[in-house]
């Protein structure tokens, strides 16, 4: 057994232990380490090989792409061209079928028929995007669920879809269906019309917070855009400070200001009507206009609670206690 | 891909100078717009009706030859309108240029509109000035009194109520640094405008709508460094975010003639308080195998706000020891994440979460009264008020095990454990423990499915509905006591969660795929409160190709949500207690086909339907001693319904290869029946003039906007 902090020798050199692979120690089940490959065999013509078929403008459009920055050592096309993503497919290259039928795939296909499995599709792009926005990548509710970067990224394309405000939406309520729903009430961020992206809010790629959101919290995703309600407050009201989510429904609602419920329906999932004067709130009918007066009606118009109690994310003034200044 | 006998060690066939790639684009749009409302196009600022243009672009230029360098930029404009709003409002411009792999700058501008309402009903100007010539204090209140409304009905304006953002970024990266990538971001947003609120002038019974002023900037500093290898990743960030509210308070005189009150000069709105915050944060990423990641995120935050009192209502003499308040609060995060990959067949995940909001603010004993004028103290509060600061404490643990059963079939369980702990809360402690799996396998050739079911157990303790009370002097006693309120984000409960999807690609040109959730919530310790919440969604999505050159896309969604709360009503000899169920449903579908009709000639069309409901059902669930009277006894409410139907139309020829021109038609139709429609006669005849209410009236509309287009690709 090696002590801690000491290193495996191995031909007279001492490893050190994070390079080691202790699951290949013995005694240890099968592990699910990727087997040495053999040297690829690289198609000696680069992209000229593959463009001879694959000729059309929608295929080369990735020549004009950051992918296809030849002066750029780090790109696919700096490297082995089109194989850098698809692999060394000799045996795609040097097929020579019989008229009718097809030659075999490349070695990662990334849609299709002949779609390789998930892992490795996503290897070939974590080849270079590690790290930054990636760092929670594994484990993250996209890569356990079996997403693929392909499933949402076009590169083949002068701009990708999912990068652009106007279209990235519709990228995402492709599997994502009860949030285009919403964006379809009238109450909604502007993610429609092209204002408001789904990457504003949340990092796709991971995150070190609940939902894929950008920031780690609800708030300090929220506080990004709406740093009025950040406070800190003399007043505070606790659900605000705790999730904004307590109250809102981000993605739309069939409420003004993307409320779950409307007030005073909402504030009452927490606060009773027990004080005086309140009972208004549920006297049958009375709360309409002509059917009493305004001290009962006006609990139900306008804001309902918030026509008094107007600071609800919190107040600066002394005399707010009540959230009413 | 048949072999089409070309000589595999030939020249190429093709060369991008042959066949030109076309990356860049600009066009122009003009047409007219009819039936235009503040709620269509909210977002884009522009109700009127009328002519307008329209122009967008993307060029790009970058060098990818091997011997050419790196140099790349790409310049986009969107939305750069004219006629409905003045130009350069609302669009979208961004510059970015660099040399990919040394370094990259970027500039953004965009402009967000939004429109709140477009009749709304009040007395005030923004800048708390009274309207239409009226005069302070000069109003009669008496209940009913006709000469009053008026009176009201006589000055009161109609104004629209919106915002609009500016914002602009740059942004700047340089790559391998020594092997970090360093980058700073600046941003900066002016945001201005009104939105809807409302203010008291003496008591509850005196109030009216306000257009609250909006004058906010906000900067934001971001510094950034990235360190990434196959092995371990590192981004470490600071960030400084500055909110500047331009107006601290909505200043203005009553224009109602209630009785006086000694010393009064003028009523006072607190408007959101100028803020800051600075927070660092480190990330990190480890892989210490290839199939094991450790992922760890770290942040720490001050939150500070330090403004002048304001809305210091009827007082003359500071009664606080401070004029200003000293507002101070330390939030921490970590999150460490292992996942792992150890056997073949297995995968393991653990988390740990803390998430700390400390409140190091100034807290104020205000004792009573706390009214310079010496009356009563406002709405008969006796006791001392303080401040408490809320402070709370998140600690959550996840474990998940997945084992692929057949090549096709995973199963998972996940188990989750939490606990919130707050200070000066009504419930200061919850706990809650999940356990669920999920399924996924294919089904079938072409079919995968996948099923989960959760359940989560929440437990709270230390119950104690009076505690906001007690903090701000009142001591409740009898049935105004409500110490045993259960709140419905804090109360015990029983969650089942259920979700599924299906996708099955049939086979060439179809695609179906179906999602559903359910989730059923019970709250065994509620009495009074939410006793129960159901929540379901389900809807069917296909994509489908009906003709050689078409592809179509259709999809429906069903959601519900249903609340059931009871509501105590404890006025003495008037025991009423409530039971108001409320359900929400929301159904959309749409369906969106593109058609490649001839090599030159593309329609699109595109529809979306949405239908929302919202019922209220009000009912007496329990009674008292009091008698059986109009006024206690309950009648739902009227449902509220929103319908839209939005129909665009998309026709382009292509004139050359480089040349397009097109018709865009889009037709939408909005139904709105909602019982806040009734406020447009709520403020003006009905009213008696204490509490004049703001009023959006109907939201319906039907709008329709046509433009020709032409773009040019190269």
């Amino acid at each position: 057994a090696l002590a801690a902090g000491e290193g495996r020798a191995e031909n007279g050199v001492v490893q050190n232990p994070w390079d080691i692979n202790w699951t290949q120690a013995p005694g240890w089940p099968q592990m699910a380490e990727t087997p040495a490959a053999e040297t690829p065999r690289w198609a000696e013509n680069g992209e000229q090989t593959c463009i001879k078929c694959h000729d059309e403008q929608r295929d080369r459009t990735v020549l004009f792409t950051a992918h296809g920055v030849r002066g750029d050592d780090r790109t696919p096309m700096g490297q082995h061209a089109c194989e850098s993503c698809h692999g060394a497919s000799p045996a795609h290259n040097n097929a020579r079928p019989p008229k009718g039928e097809k030659r075999p795939p490349v070695d990662v296909v990334f849609k299709g028929e002949f779609i390789s499995p998930v892992e490795k599709r996503g290897e070939v792009c974590a080849t270079c995007h590690r790290g930054g926005e990636h760092i929670n990548w594994p484990g993250s509710q996209h890569q356990a669920n079996d997403v693929a970067c392909t499933d949402c990224h076009t590169n083949h394309v002068a701009k990708d879809p999912v990068l652009s405000k106007k279209t990235e939406a519709q990228v995402c309520f492709g599997c994502h269906a009860e949030q285009r729903s919403e964006s379809f009430q009238f109450s909604h961020h502007p993610v429609r019309e092209g204002k408001v992206g789904c990457s504003d809010c949340h990092n796709t790629h991971g995150s070190g917070g609940q939902s894929l959101l950008k920031e780690f919290t609800v708030n300090e995703v929220c506080y990004t855009c709406h740093a009025e309600q950040r406070g800190p407050f003399l007043w505070e009201h606790q659900p605000v400070r705790e999730d904004c989510g307590s109250c809102h429904q981000p993605h739309g609602s069939t409420q003004s200001s993307l409320l779950k419920m409307r007030s005073p329906f909402l504030c009452q999932t927490c606060h009773q009507n027990s004080r005086a004067g309140h009972e208004g709130l549920v006297s049958g009918g009375k709360q309409l206009p002509g059917m009493g007066n305004p001290a009962q009606y006006n609990m139900l118009l306008a804001r309902g609670c918030q026509t008094c109690h107007m600071k609800v994310h919190g107040s600066n003034a002394p005399s707010g206690g009540m959230l009413t200044h | 891909e048949e072999d089409g006998g070309f000589d595999l060690d030939g020249p190429a066939a093709a060369t991008p100078a042959s066949k030109p790639v076309l990356v860049n684009e600009a066009g122009v749009g003009v047409g007219g717009q009819t039936g235009g409302v503040g709620r269509f196009g909210r977002y884009s600022g522009g109700p009127e009706d009328g002519p307008f243009g329209s122009a967008w672009f993307r060029t790009r230029q970058r060098a990818t030859g091997k011997d050419d360098g790196t140099f790349f930029f790409e310049a986009e404009g969107d939305d750069l309108t004219v006629g409905r709003q003045r130009v350069l409002a609302d669009p979208t411009l961004s510059f970015r240029a660099g040399e990919q792999g040394v370094w990259d700058g970027r500039v953004s501008y965009e402009g967000i509109a939004f429109r709140e309402a477009a009749d709304y009903h009040t007395l005030f100007g923004s800048g708390g000035e009274l309207l239409n010539g009226l005069t302070p204090r000069s109003i009669n209140t008496t209940a009913s009194n006709a000469a009053g409304a008026a009176r009201v009905n006589k000055y009161l304006s109609t104004v629209d109520i919106g915002t609009r953002r500016k914002r602009l970024d740059g942004e700047f990266r340089l790559f391998d640094v020594a092997g970090w990538t360093p980058s700073a971001k600046v941003e900066h947003e002016h945001k201005e405008g009104t939105k809807i609120n409302s203010l008291f002038f003496y008591n509850a019974n005196v109030f009216a709508s306000i257009p609250e002023p909006v004058s906010y900037d906000t900067d934001r500093l971001t510094v950034m460094t990235d360190y990434a290898t196959s092995k371990v990743q590192a981004r470490l960030s600071y960030v400084f975010s500055s909110f500047t509210n331009n107006q601290a308070s909505f200043k203005t005189v009553t224009p109602f003639n209630a009785a006086t009150i000694p010393g009064y000069q003028a009523s006072e709105l607190s408007l959101p308080p100028s803020n800051q915050e600075h927070r660092v944060k480190a990330q990190f990423g480890f892989s210490p195998l290839a199939s094991t990641h450790i992922a760890t995120n770290l942040s720490y935050g001050l939150q500070l706000q330090n403004e002048a009192f304001t809305g210091r209502i009827y007082e003359r003499t500071p009664k606080l020891t401070d004029s200003a308040y000293d507002g101070l609060i330390t939030t921490m995060y970590g999150n460490v994440t292992l996942t792992s990959r150890p056997w073949t067949d297995w995968n393991f995940r653990a988390a740990y979460t803390f998430d700390d909001r400390d409140n190091d603010s100034a807290a104020y004993k205000q004792p009573p009264p706390y009214r310079a004028d010496g009356t009563a103290a406002f709405n008969g509060s006796v006791g001392v008020q303080y401040n408490r600061p809320y402070s709370f404490r998140n600690q959550r643990a996840d474990l998940e095990a997945g084992y692929r059963l057949t090549r096709s079939t995973k199963a998972t369980l996940d188990y989750g454990y939490s606990v919130k702990e707050r200070d000066y809360s009504v419930t200061d402690r919850n706990r809650e423990i999940t356990t669920g799996g999920r399924l996924n396998s294919t089904l079938a050739d072409g079919v995968i499915g996948s099923l989960g079911y959760s359940h989560a157990t929440r437990q709270a303790t230390e119950y104690d509905g009076n505690a906001g009370w007690a903090s701000l002097g009142r001591n409740l006693t009898g049935n105004n006591s409500e110490k045993d309120l259960r709140m419905y984000t804090y109360a015990a409960r029983e969650r089942d969660e259920i979700k599924s999807t299906l996708t099955w690609d049939a086979g060439p040109g179809l695609s179906v795929g179906a999602t559903g959730r359910l989730i059923k919530d019970e709250f065994p310790d509620t009495f009074f409160g939410v006793t129960e919440n159901k929540a379901a969604s389900i809807g069917p999505d296909i994509t489908f190709t009906p003709m050689k050159g078409m592809t179509a896309h259709l999809y429906y969604t069903y959601q519900t949500n249903f609340t059931d709360m009871v509501v105590a009503n404890p006025q003495n000899g008037n025991s009423v207690n409530w039971r108001l169920r409320n359900t929400d449903t929301v159904q959309t579908v749409g369906f969106h086909t593109d058609w490649q009709v001839t090599d030159r000639l593309k329609l699109q069309l595109e529809d979306n339907l949405s239908y929302g409901n919202t019922a209220f059902e009000e009912a007496s669930w329990a009674r008292g001693t009091g008698a059986t009277s109009a006024a206690n006894s309950a009648t739902s409410l009227p449902d509220n319904k929103s319908i839209i139907n939005s129909l665009r139309v998309t026709g382009e020829y292509g004139v050359t290869d480089n040349m397009y021109v097109g018709v865009v038609g889009l037709w939408e139709r909005f139904v709105g029946e909602d019982y806040l429609n009734w406020q447009a006669a709520s403020s003006s005849a009905n009213q008696t003039g204490t509490a004049v209410l703001g009023a959006e009236g109907s939201g319906t509309y039907s709008a329709h906007v046509i433009m020709a287009t032409a773009r040019v690709v190269w």
